[in-house]
């Protein structure tokens, strides 16, 4: 019989993870971990390594915030809650308040040491049964499943799980380490392990693949949302032009991106964080059966929202319908919606993806019917630059944010920002960049959060490394909105200084950067301004390191 | 083989007493008697009901385990009549519940997805204290008020019950002629009154004579009895430690 290892065997290989520095290292940890594993554990391991308990594309919540966890650890343990809060306002780590509680607990058990410690998979099946709980009564069992996890908990296992819970694992395994170390423990190389975790985006079922041998079954699949292909920046026309040739000039439309799957099964619609917007955009889903002239296809687009002029309204506001879970017939009206869509992933059983997309575009052309609310986006195909401008001017002018230029012999790359794809843009680019702390104001501020402190992302440790302070930007009432979502996130307060929970994006604009020791990240940025929240973005979302290097170099 | 008939008050306040702790729970059943032995989720209180065969008007078993959804079961029960006989069947994996006139089958869970009990902890506990349910319904209720947890202890021939919160305190004591029976030593124990509170809530509780068996530090033992003795309850608290 197959042994199955015990969430204390995990802990303590978080604990080695946690307390380890170097990248390669840690690598080989995972990997050495990742190698003991059976099946069912390797699907959920890789997740729980790094922190989240469901992979993006289930679009899956555990449902659970601090009350509840303090709730089900101050049951378990017999502590107050009063005395849990003070003790994450002096740590700021809730894996360490949970292991105090347990290790401080008043509660007795029936049956100390008699039971046999948990294994990953009771403990993943129990969190399963969290997420499920929903509706009347369903806060009072997700308590009960938590206390339940916890009294059968030591001190240790207490702390991984509580920050497993609130999605604040803090050790360093990012997606980067997570790629590398499948590959070592399996004997396959990081490039392959990720072309494959583009098309199924879930690390567990690639692990599994990648132990089997059958990394290269694992292709396009239809309802499993793929990640999507990104553009580089490139500030100079001309410059762009000179180095695509002749390629595709489309619109770079202010809206949200959106992938369209077509099944036998319905349609469904994914944004690019994976969130099911089918419900939020059903009058558009309907057009689309009719609009589509094939069975089964994966459409990539653009959602634009429209006001009455015909002029398409704020980013926020296409979001606003689009998180919409209820009153979607009231909203329908008020928000007109066309998605423009401009790349073809798959079609009836095929893959497109490593065909040119001069390929692409002509199927798309060829499958889809433009509809009231759906069309192909216009594509002009030219070498010369006073083409490209114009197409720009024009975009402006209707009020989109400027072009894409894409590379007419170039696969479709997933979940990369390569060169094959050009966007061009007036302003500089912006960063969006994590708040992790902020400053009260001064004077008539005093009670406003006032300065922000800003980081991005190390893509392969997924940690976050600060590259500022912003505090120009936001207006008064911003300053008070601002001052409402992130005193939510205090962890901890010292003087004027709180840290905050790294849970909010900003999109930032700056004069330039610079190379800093100052910061962690080692960049600076030269006189930034706040521009808005990216309430779209996820904070794994957010700019990278290598990103910000990419810029500096661009703009030096 | 399942199949039995019995008064449905009877049958309401059996299920109570295992629904105040869980939500959900295996019956056992064979051919004389019906166990369910459940534990609440921190693994600080559990409880074992026990119906005897001749508890029932009808009554035929092989070895079965039920799971049973209390929360639903409990639920059908409200729908009874007083005096109403529930018939109990079980029937292609459900059990079927007749009562006047009403039909209703019921979804079994799965028991491997159940919870099992550990090993029922065999302990032996210096004090005994023998009193009126209702009475001791009374204290839990009122020191509630007072607290989040709550001392039982035998001191000077009394059993008392004693808590304090932030602000008050409350000590209610019972000499030993106010008692139906005690016997042992001094002891004192100290309880989260959410299971005493759950415990104490059961229909059945505050109609009977309750049995404390009580230690020093040590885990708690609240049994009872009704029906002539046909069915059994019996709760086992763990204690609290004081803080540190």
């Amino acid at each position: 019989m197959e042994t199955l290892k015990t969430f204390f065997e995990f802990a303590e290989v978080c604990e080695r993870i946690e307390k380890e520095s170097s990248s390669l290292v840690i690598t080989d940890m995972v990997a050495d971990f990742l190698k003991e594993l059976e099946e069912e554990e390797l699907r959920i391991c890789p997740y729980l390594l790094m922190g989240k308990i469901f992979p993006e594309w289930m679009d899956r919540e555990l449902g659970v915030g601090k009350s509840l966890l303090y709730n089900a650890l101050s049951r378990a343990s017999g502590r107050n809650e009063t005395e849990l809060e003070e003790l994450l306002r002096e740590t700021g780590d809730i894996g360490k308040v949970a292991e105090v509680a347990m290790h401080r607990r008043t509660q007795q058990t029936l049956f100390l040491g008699g039971e046999e410690k948990l294994t990953i998979v009771e403990i993943y099946k129990t969190l399963e049964k969290i997420a499920e709980a929903s509706g009347k009564g369903s806060q009072t069992t997700k308590v009960r499943y938590l206390e339940y996890l916890f009294s059968s908990s030591s001190p240790k296992e207490a702390r991984y799980l509580a920050r497993l819970v609130m999605g604040e694992m803090r050790i360093k395994v990012g997606e980067g380490i997570m790629r590398d170390a499948i590959a070592k423990a399996f004997g396959k190389t990081p490039e392959e392990v990720e072309r494959a975790y583009m098309f199924i985006t879930d690390f567990g079922e690639v692990a599994i693949a990648t132990k089997k041998g059958e990394l290269d079954k694992i292709g396009i699949t239809l309802f499993r949302p793929v990640k999507m292909m990104l553009a580089q920046i490139s500030p100079d026309l001309e410059e762009a032009m000179k180095e695509m040739g002749t390629c595709a000039v489309e619109w770079k439309y202010d809206g949200a991106r959106v992938q369209i799957h077509v099944g036998n099964e319905g349609v469904k619609v994914f944004s690019r964080r994976f969130e099911d917007l089918t419900k939020p955009l059903v009058d558009v889903v309907e057009e689309i059966k009719e609009v589509v002239g094939v069975e089964k296809a994966i459409l990539d687009g653009e959602a634009v929202a429209y006001d009455k002029s015909g002029k398409p309204k704020a980013f926020q506001y296409i979001l606003r319908r689009l998180r919409r879970k209820y009153g979607i017939e009231e909203k329908k009206e008020e928000i007109p919606i066309h998605i423009f869509l401009f790349d073809c992933l798959y079609v009836d059983g095929e893959s497109l993806i490593d065909k040119p997309l001069k390929e692409r575009r002509s199927k798309l052309e060829r499958i889809v019917r433009g509809g009231k609310r759906i069309s192909v986006a216009t594509q002009t195909i030219t070498g010369e630059v006073s083409v490209a401008e114009k197409v720009y001017r024009d975009a402006l002018d209707a009020g989109h944010e400027g072009i894409m230029l894409k590379n007419l012999s170039s696969p479709y790359i997933p979940g990369r920002r390569g060169k094959h794809w050009l966007k061009h843009k007036p302003i500089m680019e912006t960063l969006d960049l994590v708040v992790v702390g902020a400053d009260w104001g001064k004077g008539k501020h005093a009670h406003l959060l006032s300065s922000f402190y800003l980081a991005c992302i190390d893509e392969n440790t997924g940690e976050l490394l600060e590259v500022g302070k912003v505090a120009t930007g936001p207006t008064e009432d911003e300053l008070k909105e601002l001052t409402n979502i992130l005193s939510e996130l205090i962890i901890e307060q010292k003087g004027t200084y709180v840290k905050l929970e790294p849970k909010i994006v900003f999109e930032v604009a700056y004069e330039e950067i610079q190379k800093s020791p100052n910061y962690p990240s080692g960049y600076a940025l030269r006189f930034p301004r706040f521009v808005r929240v990216r309430d779209d973005k996820s904070p794994e979302e957010a700019d990278n390191l290598s990103r910000i290097e990419e810029l500096y170099r661009k703009y030096q | 083989m399942f199949k039995a008939t019995i008064d449905a008050e009877l049958f309401k306040d059996a299920v109570d007493i295992v629904s105040v702790l869980v939500d959900e729970s295996i019956f056992s059943t064979d051919e004389e008697v019906i166990i369910s032995k459940a534990v609440e989720p921190a693994n600080a209180a559990m409880v074992i009901l026990e119906m005897k065969k001749n508890a029932f008007d009808i009554y035929e078993s092989d070895s079965h385990e039920l799971g049973i959804d209390l929360k639903r079961l409990s639920t059908v029960l409200d729908m009874a009549q007083r005096g109403d006989m529930v018939e109990l069947e079980l029937e292609d994996h459900k059990l079927k519940i007749v009562m006047g006139g009403l039909r209703y089958h019921l979804s079994l869970l799965d028991p491997s997805t159940i919870r099992k009990i550990p090993k029922v902890p065999q302990i032996q506990l210096p004090a005994k204290v023998v009193v009126d349910g209702s009475t001791i319904q009374r204290a839990i209720k009122a020191a509630s008020t007072v607290g989040s947890y709550v001392a039982l202890g035998v001191e000077d021939e009394s059993f008392y019950i004693e808590t304090e919160g932030d602000t008050d305190k409350l000590r209610f004591v019972l000499g030993k002629d106010e008692l139906i029976d005690l016997q042992g030593d001094d002891v004192r124990s100290l309880f989260s009154l959410d299971y005493l509170r759950s415990i104490t809530r059961s229909r059945a509780f505050g109609r009977g004579i309750v049995t404390l068996e009580i230690g020093i530090d040590y885990p708690i033992k609240i049994s009872f009895s009704f029906a002539d003795d046909k069915i059994r309850a019996l709760y086992i608290v763990a204690p609290r430690v004081e803080a540190v």
